[in-house]
């Protein structure tokens, strides 16, 4: 009898240590949504922070920088467009993070206004995945059976132990198996980025669907000025309908650039303030026909290039850009790549738009600046930490001071160069103009 | 006695079996070979994992003679637009090249562009 109690004993301990979760994926569920909007007359950054738990709080950072007017913000969640949770942010004479706190009910898509501005996004939920069910559920099948088959081989029924016995190899053997192959399960399709996402799908992301092309068709993009407002229109290049599906890429809905006709560069992110309607205030603008180009991304995949012009009834006094930086600058033939190198001479920049700096080119300049051929976008990126997924944000003032840029220019001729960071949550611009020269007898590529 | 043997035997095959197929694989360092008009290049990167990395490069003309010139590498990632400033090889011998310090700081598909005076040549790398 002693003998038995201590078997019996032996073999609960090991259930209970093969029962233990010990195989989980350590999934991250979301990161934090950095996104830039010029709101009216500031140009602000709202931090979305990763939702930990649902209902519950999300807390919301609003990031001022150099030159935003103090005042009130009205912070509003919505779902399916009715208003859930509001709260005001008070934003102070200093540049910096201003937190709010907002709740959520549910996951699904949500959209949070601050002021007339519109931000949508998902609040993903924690589902575990069919793999993790069958290896979870695998070896506790597998402890169950065990104990079964423990209690009959104790009370003298060797021989019907042996049924529980093979069901405890089965159910081992699915656990296992679904163990090991997880990591080799493609992902589903994610909603949001992929998908459009809803109530159904954010609630059961791992139901397959027969779509294998995310890619969406091109964009129009219409420009005109209301009220000093550049108000952007886009709408889809094979339907007519507004595009309301554009993506958080590289901090922003929209990266607008708008170049004045003296040369004056506008790096602005405009707000949504309608299914298909992005708007940027212009301030102090100059007289003229300004180049405009937008970055934007669509749901399912892909960047895309939207330029235009626009024209602007403004002063006739041109404001020159105050950034000041040496330069290096090392240019080839047209074709290879040249590289230019801004000195900022402390290591105190900060990250802009999550990238070390930004380098707009436009050229090669024979006209104005909407019919030059080439217009570019180059990034210098902040090194990856791994094992971090969420990039550092505007609060971590340790970068720089040299800030190398790569870009062959596809052209031979005169380039507007503007190269931009961040500083005391300020954003310098120091335009600088290059001149490429053509190929000597080199095969282009 | 025979029994435990028997089932320390099939316990080390086991653990042998689960070593063999659970051991973690990169993708092994080997050389990348390209040939432009004129000339054959083969690049082998001492790490194939994402960082500092160092390319070897043996170079020669068709006839496999050994080329001289010249050399850089102009290292891009297509999927993030990130090109890297081109970096000039190092000569250790007729035909043989060294490139240090190159930072290849994510893991994803990376372009190398080597080129030796008018011919050049793209070699796909991919890093762990």
């Amino acid at each position: 009898m002693k003998r038995r109690v201590v078997t019996l004993l032996l073999v609960l301990g090991a259930v209970l240590g093969i029962g233990a979760p010990a195989l989980a994926d350590g999934a991250q569920s979301g990161a934090d949504i950095h996104v830039a909007q010029s709101l009216g007359d500031r140009d602000l950054t709202v931090i979305i922070r990763r939702v930990a738990e649902v209902p519950g709080p999300v807390h919301v950072d609003v990031v001022t920088h150099a030159g935003t007017a103090p005042g009130e913000l009205t912070l509003t969640l919505r779902a399916a467009g009715a208003p859930s949770s509001t709260t005001k942010v008070v934003l102070g004479a200093t540049p910096g993070f201003h937190a709010g706190q907002l709740h959520v009910d549910r996951p699904g898509p949500w959209e949070l206004a601050v002021d007339e501005a519109t931000i949508p996004f998902v609040v993903p939920a924690l589902v575990p995945s069919p793999w993790e069910n069958a290896t979870y559920g695998g070896f506790i099948a597998a402890g169950l059976l065990l104990l079964a088959a423990l209690v009959l081989a104790v009370f003298g029924k060797p021989v019907l132990a042996l049924v529980p016995t093979a069901g405890v190899v089965a159910a081992v053997a699915v656990g296992v198996t679904a163990a090991l192959l997880s990591p080799s399960i493609p992902p589903v399709a994610a909603p949001g980025t992929q998908l459009d996402p809803t109530f159904d799908n954010v609630t059961n992301p791992y139901e397959r669907t027969s779509i294998t092309d995310f890619s969406r068709p091109p964009v129009n993009m219409v420009p005109r000025m209301e009220d000093g407002d550049l108000v952007l229109s886009l709408t889809d290049g094979s339907s007519g309908r507004p595009v309301d599906d554009l993506l958080v890429h590289d901090s922003a809905f929209v990266h607008l650039v708008v170049v004045s006709p003296s040369g004056h560069l506008r790096h602005l992110h405009p707000v949504r303030t309608a299914p298909g309607e992005y708007r940027a205030r212009l301030r102090d603008p100059e007289r003229g026909v300004h180049a405009v180009a937008a970055e934007i991304a669509r749901r399912g995949g892909g960047v895309q290039l939207l330029r235009s012009g626009v024209d602007v009834a403004g002063s006739a006094v041109a404001v020159p850009h105050d950034g000041k930086a040496e330069t290096a600058v090392e240019i080839r033939e047209a074709g290879r790549p040249s590289t230019i190198t801004a000195k900022f001479g402390e290591r105190d920049l900060q990250p802009w738009l999550g990238m070390l700096g930004h380098m707009i080119v436009v050229g090669p300049m024979t006209g104005s600046a909407a019919e030059a051929p080439i217009w570019a976008h180059v990034h210098s990126m902040i090194p990856p930490v791994p094992g971090m997924p969420d990039k550092p944000d505007e609060s971590v003032a340790a970068y720089g001071p040299d800030v190398p840029f790569t870009y062959s220019f596809p052209l031979p001729g005169r380039y507007l160069v503007w190269i931009q960071v961040e500083r005391d949550y300020s954003v310098v611009t120091v335009p600088q103009v290059v001149d490429v020269p053509a190929a000597k007898g080199v095969a282009s590529k | 006695m025979k029994r435990s043997a028997v089932a320390v035997v099939a316990g080390v095959l086991a653990v042998l079996a689960a070593v063999v197929v659970l051991w973690p694989r990169g993708v092994e360092a080997r050389p990348h070979l390209a040939e432009s008009g004129g000339l054959r290049f083969e690049l082998t990167p001492t790490s194939t994992r994402s960082g500092s990395n160092e390319f070897d490069l043996r170079i020669t003309d068709r006839s496999g003679n050994a080329a001289d010139g010249d050399v850089t590498v102009e290292p891009a990632m297509p999927q993030m637009g990130h090109a890297l400033a081109p970096i000039t090889a190092a000569p250790q011998a007729p035909g043989r090249y060294r490139v240090m310090g190159v930072d290849l700081f994510m893991a994803g598909q990376w372009e190398i562009t080597v080129s030796l005076r008018s011919e050049r040549v793209v070699i796909p790398l991919l890093l762990t």
